[in-house]
Protein backbone atom coordinates (compact mmCIF):
# COMPACT_ATOMS: atom_id res chain seq x y z
CA UNK A 1 0.00 0.00 0.00
CA UNK A 2 0.83 3.34 -0.25
CA UNK A 3 1.82 4.27 3.15
CA UNK A 4 3.72 7.76 2.78
CA UNK A 5 7.17 8.25 4.07
CA UNK A 6 7.81 6.84 8.00
CA UNK A 7 6.43 9.44 10.35
CA UNK A 8 5.67 9.33 13.98
CA UNK A 9 2.58 11.22 14.06
CA UNK A 10 0.62 8.52 11.03
CA UNK A 11 1.43 6.03 13.30
CA UNK A 12 -0.47 4.80 17.02
CA UNK A 13 -0.68 1.76 18.80
CA UNK A 14 -3.52 0.30 20.27
CA UNK A 15 -3.49 -2.01 23.18
CA UNK A 16 -5.93 -5.28 23.72
CA UNK A 17 -7.59 -6.38 26.37
CA UNK A 18 -4.75 -9.02 26.97
CA UNK A 19 -2.17 -6.81 26.71
CA UNK A 20 -1.13 -7.12 22.83
CA UNK A 21 0.13 -4.02 21.28
CA UNK A 22 -0.98 -3.17 17.61
CA UNK A 23 1.10 -0.53 15.52
CA UNK A 24 -1.50 1.18 13.60
CA UNK A 25 -1.36 3.75 10.63
CA UNK A 26 -3.37 6.48 11.41
CA UNK A 27 -5.29 6.34 8.29
CA UNK A 28 -6.59 3.15 9.05
CA UNK A 29 -7.49 4.11 12.61
CA UNK A 30 -9.78 6.92 11.35
CA UNK A 31 -11.75 4.08 10.15
CA UNK A 32 -13.08 4.21 13.91
CA UNK A 33 -15.31 7.16 15.25
CA UNK A 34 -14.01 6.50 18.39
CA UNK A 35 -10.18 6.82 17.33
CA UNK A 36 -11.00 9.16 15.49
CA UNK A 37 -12.71 11.36 18.12
CA UNK A 38 -9.88 10.80 20.01
CA UNK A 39 -7.07 12.15 17.82
CA UNK A 40 -9.82 14.93 16.74
CA UNK A 41 -9.40 15.98 20.72
CA UNK A 42 -5.43 15.37 20.84
CA UNK A 43 -5.36 12.45 23.30
CA UNK A 44 -1.81 12.40 22.03
CA UNK A 45 -1.17 9.63 19.32
CA UNK A 46 2.08 9.16 20.95
CA UNK A 47 0.75 7.41 23.80
CA UNK A 48 -0.51 4.01 23.84
CA UNK A 49 -4.49 3.93 23.61
CA UNK A 50 -5.84 1.01 25.82
CA UNK A 51 -8.86 -1.13 24.13
CA UNK A 52 -9.88 -2.97 27.68
CA UNK A 53 -12.60 -4.66 25.96
CA UNK A 54 -11.29 -6.46 22.83
CA UNK A 55 -8.95 -9.30 23.07
CA UNK A 56 -6.55 -9.49 20.51
CA UNK A 57 -7.79 -11.85 18.37
CA UNK A 58 -10.38 -9.43 17.69
CA UNK A 59 -8.93 -6.29 17.25
CA UNK A 60 -6.20 -8.13 14.52
CA UNK A 61 -9.67 -8.93 12.78
CA UNK A 62 -10.78 -5.41 12.95
CA UNK A 63 -7.94 -3.79 12.03
CA UNK A 64 -7.69 -6.13 9.15
CA UNK A 65 -11.55 -4.49 7.99
CA UNK A 66 -10.17 -1.32 8.80
CA UNK A 67 -7.30 -1.71 6.77
CA UNK A 68 -9.02 -3.06 4.07
CA UNK A 69 -11.83 -0.32 3.70
CA UNK A 70 -9.21 2.67 4.70
CA UNK A 71 -6.45 1.36 1.93
CA UNK A 72 -9.38 0.52 -1.14
CA UNK A 73 -9.96 3.51 -3.42
CA UNK A 74 -13.97 4.05 -3.01
CA UNK A 75 -14.16 3.22 -6.46
CA UNK A 76 -13.65 -0.55 -5.83
CA UNK A 77 -16.75 -1.42 -3.48
CA UNK A 78 -17.41 -4.25 -5.73
CA UNK A 79 -14.14 -6.01 -4.10
CA UNK A 80 -14.92 -4.44 -0.95
CA UNK A 81 -18.40 -5.83 -0.74
CA UNK A 82 -16.70 -9.09 -1.81
CA UNK A 83 -13.86 -8.74 0.85
CA UNK A 84 -16.45 -8.15 3.54
CA UNK A 85 -18.51 -11.45 2.69
CA UNK A 86 -15.37 -13.38 2.63
CA UNK A 87 -14.28 -11.82 5.81
CA UNK A 88 -17.21 -12.88 8.15
CA UNK A 89 -17.37 -16.31 6.52
CA UNK A 90 -17.01 -19.27 8.73
CA UNK A 91 -16.47 -17.28 11.68
CA UNK A 92 -17.91 -18.88 14.70
CA UNK A 93 -20.66 -17.42 16.49
CA UNK A 94 -18.41 -16.41 19.91
CA UNK A 95 -15.90 -14.56 17.49
CA UNK A 96 -18.72 -12.68 15.33
CA UNK A 97 -20.33 -11.23 18.55
CA UNK A 98 -16.78 -10.15 19.58
CA UNK A 99 -16.12 -8.43 16.65
CA UNK A 100 -20.02 -7.15 16.71
CA UNK A 101 -18.86 -5.52 20.37
CA UNK A 102 -16.25 -4.23 19.04
CA UNK A 103 -17.31 -2.83 16.14
CA UNK A 104 -20.07 -1.17 18.52
CA UNK A 105 -17.20 0.26 20.91
CA UNK A 106 -14.77 1.35 18.50
CA UNK A 107 -17.50 2.80 16.36
CA UNK A 108 -17.12 1.13 12.92
CA UNK A 109 -20.18 1.37 11.35
CA UNK A 110 -19.31 -0.78 8.26
CA UNK A 111 -18.53 -3.46 10.03
CA UNK A 112 -20.98 -3.15 12.32
CA UNK A 113 -23.73 -3.14 9.89
CA UNK A 114 -21.76 -6.40 8.31
CA UNK A 115 -21.77 -8.31 11.76
CA UNK A 116 -25.58 -7.50 12.40
CA UNK A 117 -26.27 -8.49 8.99
CA UNK A 118 -24.52 -11.67 9.28
CA UNK A 119 -26.38 -12.66 12.59
CA UNK A 120 -29.53 -11.30 11.33
CA UNK A 121 -29.11 -14.29 8.28
CA UNK A 122 -28.04 -17.01 10.69
CA UNK A 123 -31.34 -15.97 12.56
CA UNK A 124 -33.36 -16.13 9.44
CA UNK A 125 -34.81 -19.30 8.07
CA UNK A 126 -34.46 -21.55 11.43
CA UNK A 127 -36.72 -22.93 13.74
CA UNK A 128 -36.65 -20.88 17.11
CA UNK A 129 -35.07 -24.42 18.90
CA UNK A 130 -31.90 -24.02 16.90
CA UNK A 131 -32.07 -20.31 16.90
CA UNK A 132 -32.04 -20.68 20.87
CA UNK A 133 -28.90 -23.75 20.27
CA UNK A 134 -26.78 -21.73 17.74
CA UNK A 135 -26.86 -18.14 20.15
CA UNK A 136 -26.64 -20.42 23.70
CA UNK A 137 -30.22 -18.78 24.19
CA UNK A 138 -32.18 -20.42 27.22
CA UNK A 139 -35.32 -20.59 27.07
CA UNK A 140 -36.81 -18.75 30.10
CA UNK A 141 -40.61 -19.41 29.20
CA UNK A 142 -42.38 -21.58 30.91
CA UNK A 143 -44.29 -23.96 28.59
CA UNK A 144 -47.42 -22.19 29.16
CA UNK A 145 -46.40 -18.99 27.75
CA UNK A 146 -44.39 -20.10 25.27
CA UNK A 147 -47.54 -22.04 23.42
CA UNK A 148 -49.29 -18.22 24.31
CA UNK A 149 -46.78 -16.35 22.48
CA UNK A 150 -46.34 -18.70 19.63
CA UNK A 151 -50.73 -18.79 19.82
CA UNK A 152 -50.79 -14.69 19.44
CA UNK A 153 -48.09 -15.15 16.49
CA UNK A 154 -49.65 -18.23 14.98
CA UNK A 155 -49.67 -16.48 11.80
CA UNK A 156 -45.87 -16.82 11.35
CA UNK A 157 -45.88 -20.24 11.77
CA UNK A 158 -48.27 -21.57 9.06
CA UNK A 159 -46.01 -23.69 7.25
CA UNK A 160 -43.34 -24.14 9.89
CA UNK A 161 -42.77 -27.20 12.25
CA UNK B 1 -8.75 -24.64 18.09
CA UNK B 2 -9.53 -25.06 21.44
CA UNK B 3 -12.84 -26.43 22.44
CA UNK B 4 -14.84 -24.13 24.27
CA UNK B 5 -15.43 -23.68 27.96
CA UNK B 6 -18.70 -25.28 30.08
CA UNK B 7 -22.20 -23.95 30.08
CA UNK B 8 -22.05 -21.09 27.44
CA UNK B 9 -23.02 -17.75 27.50
CA UNK B 10 -25.57 -16.36 25.87
CA UNK B 11 -24.29 -14.79 22.94
CA UNK B 12 -27.11 -11.90 23.46
CA UNK B 13 -26.85 -11.14 26.79
CA UNK B 14 -23.20 -10.01 25.94
CA UNK B 15 -24.60 -7.07 23.62
CA UNK B 16 -26.05 -3.95 24.60
CA UNK B 17 -30.03 -3.52 23.75
CA UNK B 18 -29.56 -1.05 21.06
CA UNK B 19 -27.08 -3.72 19.29
CA UNK B 20 -29.28 -6.19 19.65
CA UNK B 21 -32.12 -4.15 18.05
CA UNK B 22 -29.74 -3.10 15.30
CA UNK B 23 -29.80 -7.05 14.32
CA UNK B 24 -33.25 -7.18 14.54
CA UNK B 25 -34.01 -4.53 11.83
CA UNK B 26 -31.28 -5.85 10.00
CA UNK B 27 -33.55 -9.13 9.93
CA UNK B 28 -36.58 -7.05 8.91
CA UNK B 29 -38.44 -9.76 7.59
CA UNK B 30 -41.65 -9.33 9.65
CA UNK B 31 -42.49 -13.26 9.44
CA UNK B 32 -39.10 -14.09 11.26
CA UNK B 33 -39.47 -11.38 13.64
CA UNK B 34 -42.75 -12.34 14.80
CA UNK B 35 -41.51 -16.02 15.00
CA UNK B 36 -38.28 -14.68 17.51
CA UNK B 37 -41.07 -13.90 19.85
CA UNK B 38 -40.65 -17.33 21.11
CA UNK B 39 -37.25 -17.19 21.62
CA UNK B 40 -36.91 -15.92 24.83
CA UNK B 41 -38.34 -13.07 26.82
CA UNK B 42 -34.99 -10.97 25.74
CA UNK B 43 -36.28 -11.22 22.29
CA UNK B 44 -39.82 -10.55 22.55
CA UNK B 45 -38.98 -7.50 24.51
CA UNK B 46 -37.01 -5.47 22.39
CA UNK B 47 -38.69 -7.09 18.77
CA UNK B 48 -41.48 -4.33 19.66
CA UNK B 49 -38.78 -1.83 19.38
CA UNK B 50 -37.79 -2.58 16.34
CA UNK B 51 -38.04 0.43 13.33
CA UNK B 52 -37.81 -1.60 9.84
CA UNK B 53 -39.53 -4.02 8.88
CA UNK B 54 -40.43 -5.69 4.98
CA UNK B 55 -43.38 -8.03 4.33
CA UNK B 56 -42.63 -10.55 1.62
CA UNK B 57 -45.34 -11.90 -0.81
CA UNK B 58 -46.02 -14.93 1.24
CA UNK B 59 -48.00 -13.41 3.56
CA UNK B 60 -49.75 -11.39 1.28
CA UNK B 61 -50.92 -14.07 -0.91
CA UNK B 62 -53.38 -14.79 2.47
CA UNK B 63 -54.34 -10.77 2.35
CA UNK B 64 -54.94 -10.77 -1.55
CA UNK B 65 -56.65 -13.91 -1.26
CA UNK B 66 -58.86 -12.42 1.70
CA UNK B 67 -59.84 -9.29 -0.42
CA UNK B 68 -60.81 -11.94 -2.99
CA UNK B 69 -63.39 -13.68 -0.50
CA UNK B 70 -64.46 -10.72 0.84
CA UNK B 71 -65.17 -9.20 -2.84
CA UNK B 72 -66.96 -12.29 -3.33
CA UNK B 73 -69.22 -12.07 -0.03
CA UNK B 74 -69.85 -8.21 -1.23
CA UNK B 75 -71.24 -9.59 -4.54
CA UNK B 76 -73.32 -11.74 -2.91
CA UNK B 77 -74.62 -9.55 -0.67
CA UNK B 78 -75.38 -6.52 -2.90
CA UNK B 79 -76.71 -8.07 -6.15
CA UNK B 80 -78.24 -4.39 -7.08
CA UNK B 81 -74.85 -2.71 -6.89
CA UNK B 82 -72.91 -4.91 -9.68
CA UNK B 83 -74.07 -4.47 -13.31
CA UNK B 84 -75.79 -1.57 -14.97
CA UNK B 85 -72.91 0.60 -14.67
CA UNK B 86 -69.99 -1.96 -16.28
CA UNK B 87 -69.14 -2.41 -19.73
CA UNK B 88 -67.31 -5.36 -21.57
CA UNK B 89 -64.52 -5.38 -20.67
CA UNK B 90 -64.15 -2.86 -18.04
CA UNK B 91 -66.80 -5.49 -15.89
CA UNK B 92 -64.52 -7.73 -14.65
CA UNK B 93 -63.47 -3.83 -12.18
CA UNK B 94 -66.67 -5.06 -10.57
CA UNK B 95 -64.44 -7.33 -9.06
CA UNK B 96 -62.69 -4.56 -7.10
CA UNK B 97 -61.99 -5.01 -3.78
CA UNK B 98 -63.65 -2.34 -1.54
CA UNK B 99 -61.64 1.26 -1.75
CA UNK B 100 -60.25 2.96 1.16
CA UNK B 101 -63.20 2.48 3.56
CA UNK B 102 -62.69 -0.75 3.75
CA UNK B 103 -63.26 -3.38 6.44
CA UNK B 104 -61.63 -6.22 5.25
CA UNK B 105 -59.89 -7.65 8.18
CA UNK B 106 -55.97 -8.11 7.44
CA UNK B 107 -54.02 -10.27 9.73
CA UNK B 108 -53.29 -7.91 12.39
CA UNK B 109 -49.54 -9.00 12.11
CA UNK B 110 -47.15 -7.06 14.20
CA UNK B 111 -49.70 -5.49 16.55
CA UNK B 112 -47.12 -5.27 18.54
CA UNK B 113 -44.52 -3.49 16.50
CA UNK B 114 -46.19 0.03 17.36
CA UNK B 115 -42.20 1.61 16.76
CA UNK B 116 -42.31 0.80 13.27
CA UNK B 117 -41.20 3.63 10.83
CA UNK B 118 -40.29 2.17 7.56
CA UNK B 119 -42.14 -0.86 5.64
CA UNK B 120 -41.10 -2.25 2.46
CA UNK B 121 -43.57 -4.60 0.85
CA UNK B 122 -43.09 -7.10 -1.77
CA UNK B 123 -46.20 -8.03 -3.30
CA UNK B 124 -46.47 -11.52 -5.73
CA UNK B 125 -47.89 -9.59 -8.18
CA UNK B 126 -47.80 -10.85 -11.81
CA UNK B 127 -48.93 -7.74 -14.16
CA UNK B 128 -47.30 -7.89 -16.89
CA UNK B 129 -47.18 -11.70 -17.21
CA UNK B 130 -47.47 -12.99 -20.54
CA UNK B 131 -47.76 -10.14 -22.44
CA UNK B 132 -44.55 -8.10 -21.77
CA UNK B 133 -43.75 -8.56 -25.78
CA UNK B 134 -46.13 -5.66 -25.56
CA UNK B 135 -45.50 -3.73 -23.01
CA UNK B 136 -42.42 -2.88 -21.76
CA UNK B 137 -43.04 0.50 -19.55
CA UNK B 138 -46.35 1.91 -17.59
CA UNK B 139 -47.18 3.88 -15.06
CA UNK B 140 -50.49 4.45 -13.01
CA UNK B 141 -51.57 7.39 -11.15
CA UNK B 142 -54.42 6.83 -7.88
CA UNK B 143 -56.29 9.73 -6.32
CA UNK B 144 -57.49 8.36 -2.89
CA UNK B 145 -60.32 11.36 -3.54
CA UNK B 146 -61.52 10.90 -6.79
CA UNK B 147 -60.37 7.38 -7.62
CA UNK B 148 -58.88 8.42 -10.79
CA UNK B 149 -56.79 6.40 -12.38
CA UNK B 150 -54.26 7.29 -15.29
CA UNK B 151 -52.59 3.49 -17.02
CA UNK B 152 -50.07 5.06 -19.40
CA UNK B 153 -47.80 2.47 -21.61
CA UNK B 154 -45.41 2.48 -24.39
CA UNK B 155 -43.75 -0.05 -26.53
CA UNK B 156 -40.40 1.37 -26.62
CA UNK B 157 -38.65 4.40 -24.70
CA UNK B 158 -35.44 5.71 -26.21
CA UNK B 159 -33.92 8.39 -26.16
CA UNK B 160 -34.40 11.22 -28.62
CA UNK B 161 -32.48 11.80 -31.27
CA UNK B 162 -31.59 14.67 -33.18
CA UNK B 163 -32.92 14.39 -36.85
CA UNK B 164 -35.43 12.16 -36.07
CA UNK B 165 -37.94 12.41 -39.12
CA UNK B 166 -39.66 9.37 -40.47
CA UNK B 167 -43.35 9.67 -38.39
CA UNK B 168 -43.09 5.73 -38.80
CA UNK B 169 -46.71 3.57 -38.98
CA UNK B 170 -49.64 6.05 -38.25
CA UNK B 171 -51.98 3.78 -36.90
CA UNK B 172 -49.70 0.47 -36.82
CA UNK B 173 -51.58 -1.64 -33.77
CA UNK B 174 -54.30 -3.65 -34.33
CA UNK B 175 -57.74 -3.49 -32.97
CA UNK B 176 -57.04 -6.52 -31.14
CA UNK B 177 -54.28 -5.24 -29.65
CA UNK B 178 -55.87 -2.51 -28.23
CA UNK B 179 -58.65 -4.91 -26.72
CA UNK B 180 -55.75 -6.39 -24.80
CA UNK B 181 -53.92 -3.27 -23.86
CA UNK B 182 -57.10 -2.42 -22.13
CA UNK B 183 -57.88 -5.76 -20.48
CA UNK B 184 -54.33 -4.84 -18.85
CA UNK B 185 -55.39 -1.47 -17.80
CA UNK B 186 -58.01 -2.93 -15.93
CA UNK B 187 -56.28 -5.41 -14.59
CA UNK B 188 -53.83 -2.17 -13.27
CA UNK B 189 -56.36 -1.03 -12.04
CA UNK B 190 -57.40 -3.61 -9.68
CA UNK B 191 -53.64 -4.01 -8.64
CA UNK B 192 -53.10 -0.61 -7.87
CA UNK B 193 -56.78 -0.79 -6.18
CA UNK B 194 -55.14 -3.83 -3.79
CA UNK B 195 -52.49 -1.50 -3.03
CA UNK B 196 -54.38 1.28 -1.39
CA UNK B 197 -56.68 -1.40 0.45
CA UNK B 198 -53.22 -2.18 1.98
CA UNK B 199 -51.86 1.20 2.44
CA UNK B 200 -55.34 2.01 4.10
CA UNK B 201 -54.40 -0.93 6.70
CA UNK B 202 -50.95 -0.34 7.68
CA UNK B 203 -51.01 3.76 7.74
CA UNK B 204 -53.23 4.31 10.63
CA UNK B 205 -52.05 1.12 12.57
CA UNK B 206 -48.77 2.19 12.87
CA UNK B 207 -48.91 5.47 14.61
CA UNK B 208 -44.49 6.47 13.82
CA UNK B 209 -44.51 4.96 10.00
CA UNK B 210 -42.70 7.92 8.20
CA UNK B 211 -41.89 5.79 4.88
CA UNK B 212 -43.57 2.72 3.00
CA UNK B 213 -42.63 1.04 -0.08
CA UNK B 214 -44.09 -1.76 -2.15
CA UNK B 215 -42.26 -3.28 -4.66
CA UNK B 216 -43.25 -6.55 -6.97
CA UNK B 217 -41.24 -9.36 -6.20
CA UNK B 218 -41.88 -10.92 -9.42
CA UNK B 219 -39.94 -8.73 -11.64
CA UNK B 220 -39.27 -5.16 -9.84
CA UNK B 221 -41.27 -3.30 -12.16
CA UNK B 222 -43.84 -1.53 -9.81
CA UNK B 223 -43.06 0.45 -6.98
CA UNK B 224 -45.01 2.43 -4.87
CA UNK B 225 -42.68 4.67 -2.75
CA UNK B 226 -43.98 7.07 0.02
CA UNK B 227 -42.16 9.23 2.36
CA UNK B 228 -41.74 12.73 3.76
CA UNK B 229 -44.43 15.06 2.55
CA UNK B 230 -46.69 12.71 0.04
CA UNK B 231 -46.63 9.88 2.97
CA UNK B 232 -48.19 13.22 5.47
CA UNK B 233 -50.57 13.81 2.82
CA UNK B 234 -51.69 10.28 2.56
CA UNK B 235 -51.79 9.97 6.60
CA UNK B 236 -54.06 12.85 6.27
CA UNK B 237 -56.34 11.46 3.66
CA UNK B 238 -56.69 8.40 4.92
CA UNK B 239 -57.56 10.02 8.51
CA UNK B 240 -60.13 11.92 7.10
CA UNK B 241 -61.42 8.68 5.15
CA UNK B 242 -61.45 6.76 8.40
CA UNK B 243 -63.24 9.37 10.38
CA UNK B 244 -66.13 9.41 7.80
CA UNK B 245 -66.21 6.09 6.60
CA UNK B 246 -68.92 3.78 7.41
CA UNK B 247 -69.16 0.54 8.59
CA UNK B 248 -70.23 -0.91 5.40
CA UNK B 249 -67.69 -1.63 2.43
CA UNK B 250 -68.67 -0.50 -0.81
CA UNK B 251 -68.11 -1.19 -3.85
CA UNK B 252 -66.28 1.14 -6.13
CA UNK B 253 -68.36 2.24 -9.08
CA UNK B 254 -66.97 3.73 -12.38
CA UNK B 255 -68.73 6.59 -13.86
CA UNK B 256 -66.08 7.81 -16.75
CA UNK B 257 -63.88 6.20 -18.71
CA UNK B 258 -61.40 7.17 -21.88
CA UNK B 259 -58.05 6.76 -23.79
CA UNK B 260 -56.50 6.74 -26.55
CA UNK B 261 -53.30 5.77 -28.72
CA UNK B 262 -50.44 7.51 -30.37
CA UNK B 263 -47.59 6.10 -32.54
CA UNK B 264 -45.06 8.53 -31.11
CA UNK B 265 -44.73 10.96 -28.09
CA UNK B 266 -41.93 13.29 -28.32
CA UNK B 267 -40.99 14.85 -24.73
CA UNK B 268 -38.66 17.05 -25.10
CA UNK B 269 -37.78 18.52 -21.39
CA UNK B 270 -36.80 14.88 -20.79
CA UNK B 271 -35.49 14.16 -24.33
CA UNK B 272 -36.97 10.92 -24.85
CA UNK B 273 -39.67 9.54 -27.45
CA UNK B 274 -41.94 7.21 -26.65
CA UNK B 275 -43.44 4.65 -29.14
CA UNK B 276 -46.78 2.96 -29.49
CA UNK B 277 -48.00 4.34 -26.38
CA UNK B 278 -51.70 3.38 -24.84
CA UNK B 279 -53.10 5.63 -22.15
CA UNK B 280 -56.28 4.70 -20.30
CA UNK B 281 -57.71 6.20 -17.59
CA UNK B 282 -61.13 5.58 -15.52
CA UNK B 283 -62.63 7.28 -12.71
CA UNK B 284 -64.90 6.18 -10.38
CA UNK B 285 -66.31 6.94 -6.49
CA UNK B 286 -67.13 4.22 -3.61
CA UNK B 287 -70.53 5.66 -2.74
CA UNK B 288 -71.03 7.11 0.48
CA UNK B 289 -67.74 7.98 1.83
CA UNK B 290 -66.64 9.59 -1.28
CA UNK B 291 -69.01 12.09 -1.04
CA UNK B 292 -68.81 12.65 2.28
CA UNK B 293 -65.31 13.43 1.50
CA UNK B 294 -65.70 15.81 -1.25
CA UNK B 295 -68.17 17.39 1.27
CA UNK B 296 -65.56 18.14 3.86
CA UNK B 297 -63.75 19.79 0.97
CA UNK B 298 -60.47 18.64 1.25
CA UNK B 299 -58.69 19.17 -1.74
CA UNK B 300 -54.98 18.81 -1.94
CA UNK B 301 -52.93 17.55 -4.39
CA UNK B 302 -50.95 15.75 -1.31
CA UNK B 303 -53.69 13.05 -1.54
CA UNK B 304 -52.78 11.52 -5.24
CA UNK B 305 -50.85 8.70 -4.46
CA UNK B 306 -48.50 7.52 -7.90
CA UNK B 307 -48.31 4.29 -8.70
CA UNK B 308 -45.19 4.18 -11.15
CA UNK B 309 -43.46 1.56 -12.73
CA UNK B 310 -41.35 4.53 -14.34
CA UNK B 311 -39.19 3.92 -11.21
CA UNK B 312 -36.29 5.31 -12.63
CA UNK B 313 -37.78 7.57 -15.37
CA UNK B 314 -40.33 9.43 -12.91
CA UNK B 315 -39.63 12.92 -14.89
CA UNK B 316 -40.38 10.94 -17.96
CA UNK B 317 -43.35 9.19 -17.24
CA UNK B 318 -44.92 12.77 -16.07
CA UNK B 319 -43.92 14.54 -18.67
CA UNK B 320 -45.67 12.06 -21.36
CA UNK B 321 -49.02 12.38 -19.16
CA UNK B 322 -48.84 16.13 -19.29
CA UNK B 323 -48.62 16.04 -23.17
CA UNK B 324 -51.06 13.75 -23.57
CA UNK B 325 -53.84 15.65 -21.40
CA UNK B 326 -52.83 18.60 -23.46
CA UNK B 327 -53.41 16.62 -26.67
CA UNK B 328 -55.86 14.42 -25.63
CA UNK B 329 -58.37 16.76 -28.06
CA UNK B 330 -56.53 16.28 -31.36
CA UNK B 331 -54.43 13.58 -31.43
CA UNK B 332 -55.29 10.94 -29.86
CA UNK B 333 -58.49 8.72 -30.96
CA UNK B 334 -60.38 7.30 -28.48
CA UNK B 335 -60.76 3.71 -28.33
CA UNK B 336 -62.96 2.74 -25.22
Amino acid sequence: MASSIENNNEKLTLKSSDGEEFLVEKHVALQSTLLQNMLDSDCSSADVIPLPKIDARTLALVLGYCKKHADASSSKQGELNSFDSEFLKDMDMGALFNLVLAANFMEIKGLLDIAAQKIADTIKDKPHQEVREIFHVENDYTPEEEAAVREENRWAFEGFP
Amino acid sequence: MEKKKKKEENQFHRLPDDVVLHIFNKLSDITWLCRCFVVSKQFSSLIPRVQTVSFRSKIWNSVLNSCSVSRKFEERNSKRKVSENFLKPLGCLKNLPPSPSSRLNFPDFAFHLKQIQSVNIELPFDFIGNNDSVLKYWGAKFTTKLNRFTVLYATSLSKMVEFEEQEEDNDGIKENEITSRVNLAVEYVRDAMCLVVILFSIIPKYPMLQRISITDSKNKRVKLCLGGEKFVGCRNAFNICSMISSKRAEGWTMNKKGGGYMPVLRLPNSGHVMKGVTTAYMEGYSGKSERLLKATGSDSEAETLTLDAFAEEEGVFSEAMVQIQAKRMDVIKAHF
